[in-house]
């Protein structure tokens, strides 16, 4: 019998980048990009091939067990789907309380804790000894929200915290995360694919496509800046709730494509109006283009308009 | 504030459900009725029976009257005390079983699903090896072995059950485990064994219990095969199975003795197999949303 | 078992080539309304009460089983938000615009195929590399591979598939959820329905594939000339392709408006909530207005208008009555006692 050889799939492959404290870094891209699993790497919650994390200075990345087990009070993460990340055989205040339990808190602590921070994401007082299927899916959000804050994170990753909730709701949930965020001090990363929450919540953005970074910089110059091709082919791509500003033309044709064979080069050549030889050749690197803006084209450059005044 | 969590409402809604439906809620009373009646009898000792089961008298092979609901039998014994009286034996058989079945597949199921690896080959080879006999085959092989009797039977058919709980408790591990509630866990900081026991195990029991309580029939049914073939129950038992094959030779002059007792195994092994079913509808979350 | 209203007097007109969004969120009754139109809703438990649903001149309602059929797959088409479930995973996307035409065909009354259609030497030109020979003896390839006829690859290149005759031969787990979305919409152009029904076409793909569908939905428009329900959570969407946009809520219609005059003058406050709450500025250019409370369980709705708890305008009239649709301006409607004409 002949043993096949394992597809390797590089989800993310040489991506790297810091959040200062009190921050949020927008992590986005399309399907495929790799953010969810960057997301949840950072959390160690994946196994990695190699690459350092560090927290607070601390190389956590290095640590194993018990020690691991105990940084997990500092950095937390909200999921995307609010009908699976609860236990549906659980009662929502010990659901909340989780994260206490694990680290051995006394019992009237943890009860203290938990009113404390279900009055923190305005859930009712009765709502403590009810099952996660009599909420809604924002409602089951918070409770989420609650779960992570408890036990007084620095740091959470919010994995798509609103894709599944409708906008009214939407709306609802992201001010309560910044809420939060000033009143604690926490500092995220928040990864989605809708760019209109990003540009909301985040500080910083960080663009990927096909498994690596293709552009970071601050939200307003990568949103009125781009520097990639991606960047703003995703930008254009974004319908605007305005019908006096319909596209044209459609911005970028062509699939993502697998990270299990990506294309030679530059990624995104094949898909690229502006491509070269070059592209097709060589992989770019993520470097500084501007103060603060890195970018992974050869031709960055280039698409640095003089239109912006600042 | 304790780790409570069971929902009452909860037990309502899973009986509105069974109740919904005219079969199932049938299957349900006569499944109950007949574990009430097991529990009667088992508990007054079978003082409560209208004759004594095991009494030898000459009034045999009198058709079913006033006196004798169901007739009696060739040894002139009555035939519903006899049916009543079997109820523990048929009751306790199954339930020893599939409890035994139940714990053990719980166990090795959960933590071959969970942590995988060696451990997850090893119980599953094993499990294989049980499953390549064929139930039947395999039970009389230790029944035989072992003697007649009943805890023998019990002995003989755990072995025969506890593989597919193993294998459906693993299964259902492995798609909670890609829960993202069970993730959550991890990044909260528990360790495996609390994952395990907290939430793997209490998602993993109701879909368990349901397969069991479908499955109830079948033990019983194959305990009665068990002593039809002469390793189950031992006479003067009244177990169903056996009597049936004890009165087989009157089928044509005296209907009732023999007929009655299988009658009874078809019946409360149906009863069983159609709660199951109610109790599978109940526990669908999308048909228990339609009833609030 | 408790029952809820999906669907509460809806009255909606569509114009031939006109295109339509209606748009929601989750238990509005948006996808009901669509799946009500092509009448697929399941019989049991759905019933539909009341109402009519004209489409040329004929009540739908009226027809029966094989009359509806008929209809289907010809005038009325319908795709479907998760495109991996929308084809059958055993034929290849070339059998099933095949069978797309054939049905077309059919109805026009032009050919019988037969019990066996796919046969239809007119469908396609022939067979390639359909044997080996191992050992000087033939053995059929486990794959038969087809070439296609002009129309279907046209077809395929029109809603930008490239390499058309490889795709056509491929199965659709083979595909990505954008590739076969566009086949979904192949599979329409193919059909030429007066009235295409999409359900939530690009909840399920990327934005960057999403841009490429919804440009092919207008093309659908300009070419043929059908009429496109498109039901979607979007109002940005709903925005880039509609002439018109419904707004529901809780089962009901609230706001009925051309595009423009809706986004620049919403008269209903649940419409103006919904614009609102869409974020577009910047983290340091003030708070999101967020619509409070939670979208109604449709089994115990608020009395009176349904969204009058979650209503900063709210008064004592919209928790006792129940506001109908008014028609303020010409060609727009709207339910609210706001805008009621006193």
């Amino acid at each position: 019998m002949r043993k096949r050889k394992p597809l390797q799939v590089h989800a993310v492959d040489d991506v790297s980048f810091s959040i200062a404290k009190n921050e949020t870094l927008g992590l986005v891209g399309e399907s495929g990009s790799g953010k969810t699993t960057l997301g949840r790497t950072v959390l160690m919650l994946e196994p990695r091939n190699s690459g350092r994390i560090t927290f607070e200075g601390v190389p956590i990345s290095e640590v194993k067990g018990e020690e691991l087990r105990l940084f997990r009070k500092k950095m937390q993460i909200v999921f995307q789907d609010p009908y699976s990340s609860l236990d549906p055989r659980a009662r929502i205040m010990d659901i909340v309380a989780e994260p206490l339990r694990a680290f051995g808190e006394e019992e009237n602590v943890i009860d203290e804790a938990v009113r404390r921070v279900a009055a923190e994401v305005n859930l009712p007082t009765d709502s403590l000894t009810r099952f996660p299927h009599e909420f809604s899916g924002g409602q089951r959000q918070r409770i989420a929200i609650a779960r992570a804050i408890v036990i007084n994170p620095k740091f959470i990753v919010l994995d798509e915290p609103t894709s599944a909730l409708d906008s009214s709701v939407q709306a609802q949930i992201l001010n309560l995360l910044r809420k939060i965020q000033e009143e604690l001090g926490l500092t995220y990363l928040l990864i989605t694919h809708n760019v209109g929450v990003v540009r909301y919540m985040a500080n910083r953005i960080a663009v990927m496509y096909c498994g690596k970074l293709v552009e970071v910089g601050s939200t307003r110059e990568v949103l009125e800046q781009p520097l990639h091709p991606y960047t703003s082919a995703l930008i254009s791509s974004i319908p605007q709730p305005d019908p006096t500003k319909r596209m044209d033309a459609v911005p970028v044709t062509g699939e993502v494509p697998s990270t299990i064979n990506p294309p030679r080069g530059c990624r995104f050549n094949p898909r690229c109006t502006y491509a070269k030889d070059t592209c097709r050749t060589d992989e770019p690197n993520l470097r500084k283009i501007l103060p603060g803006h890195l970018a992974a084209c050869h031709f960055a450059e280039n698409f640095i308009h003089e239109a912006c005044a600042k | 504030m304790k780790h409570v969590r069971f929902d009452t409402r909860e037990y309502f809604t899973t009986l509105r459900i069974i109740f919904s439906s005219v079969i199932t809620a049938i299957g349900c009373v006569i499944a109950i009725g007949f574990l009430v009646v097991a529990a009667v009898v088992w508990l007054t000792n079978g003082s409560i029976l209208p004759y004594n089961p095991y009494l030898i008298t000459t009034a045999f092979l009198q058709p079913p009257s006033y006196a004798h609901i169901f007739g009696t039998d060739n040894l002139g014994r009555d035939v519903f005390s006899r049916l009543l009286a079997a109820a523990p034996f048929d009751a306790e058989v199954p339930v020893a079983v599939l409890t035994i079945a139940l714990s053990l597949g719980i166990l090795t199921g959960t933590l071959a699903g969970y942590v995988g690896g060696v451990v997850e080959e090893v119980v599953m080879r094993v499990t294989d090896m049980f499953l390549a006999f064929p139930g039947l085959v395999l039970a009389l092989a230790i029944a035989a072995s072992l003697g007649p009797g009943i805890n023998n039977s019990i002995l003989a058919l755990a072995p025969v059950w506890w593989p597919t709980y193993t294998r459906l408790a693993r299964g259902d591990t492995l798609s909670l485990k890609s829960m993202q509630f069970v993730e959550a866990s991890r990044a909260s900081g528990h360790k495996t064994r609390y994952i395990l026991l907290h939430h793997i195990v209490p998602n993993v029991i109701p879909v368990l219990l349901v397969y069991a309580t479908i499955d109830f029939g079948n033990v019983i049914l194959t305990f009665s095969v068990l002593s039809f073939l002469g390793v189950g129950a031992q006479a003067p038992s009244p177990e169903w199975g056996l009597v049936t094959v004890q009165q087989e030779q009157f089928l044509l002059s005296a209907p009732w003795s023999p007929i009655i007792p299988a009658l009874a195994i078809l019946v409360v092994a149906l009863a069983f197999s159609l709660l199951g079913d109610g109790l599978r509808d109940a526990l669908d979350p999308k048909i228990r949303s339609l009833y609030g | 078992m408790k029952e809820i209203t999906a669907l509460n007097g809806v009255h909606l007109s569509m114009q031939a080539g006109q295109i339509v969004a209606v748009v929601g969120e989750s238990g509005c009754g948006k996808s009901t309304l669509g799946l009500s139109i092509i009448k697929l809703l399941q019989k049991p438990p759905a019933e539909i009460e009341s109402g009519r649903i004209i489409f040329k001149g004929k009540d739908l309602l009226k027809l029966n089983n094989k009359e509806m059929a008929n209809l289907r797959g010809t005038s009325i088409s319908m795709i479907f938000q998760e495109p991996m479930s929308s084809l059958d995973p055993v034929y290849t996307v070339g059998n099933q615009i095949e069978e797309a035409i054939e049905i077309r065909e059919k109805r026009m009354g032009a050919k019988d195929y037969g019990p066996f259609p796919r046969t239809n030497p007119e469908l396609r030109r022939g067979t390639q590399g359909g044997l080996t020979r191992v050992f000087g003896v033939q053995l059929p390839k486990s794959r038969r591979e087809y070439v296609y006829s002009e129309e279907i690859v046209d077809v395929m290149k029109r809603v930008q598939i490239a390499d058309p005759e490889r795709v056509l031969n491929k199965y659709p787990h083979e595909l990505s959820g954008g590739m076969v979305q566009r086949v979904m919409i192949a599979q329409a152009l193919v059909e030429k329905p007066s009235l295409l029904i999409a359900d939530e076409p690009t909840s399920a793909v990327d934005v960057t594939t999403q841009a490429q569908v919804l440009k092919l939905m207008q093309e659908l428009r300009s070419e043929i000339g059908s009429s496109i329900l498109l039901v979607t959570h979007d109002l940005a969407v709903a925005a880039q392709v509609a002439d018109r946009i419904a707004v529901m809520y809780a089962g009901e219609l609230v706001e009925l408006a051309d595009v423009k005059e809706l986004f620049e003058y919403p008269l209903h406050p649940y419409t103006e909530g919904l614009l609102k709450s869409l974020p577009r500025q910047y983290r340091d250019e003030g708070r999101l207005e967020a619509i409070a409370g939670d979208v109604p369980d449709l089994k115990s709705p608020p009395s009176g208008c349904r969204f009058h708890p979650r209503c900063k305008y709210a008064f004592d009239r919209c928790n006792a009555e129940h506001p109908e649709l008014v028609e303020p301006k010409p060609k727009r409607k709207v339910a609210c006692f706001l805008r009621y004409p006193n």
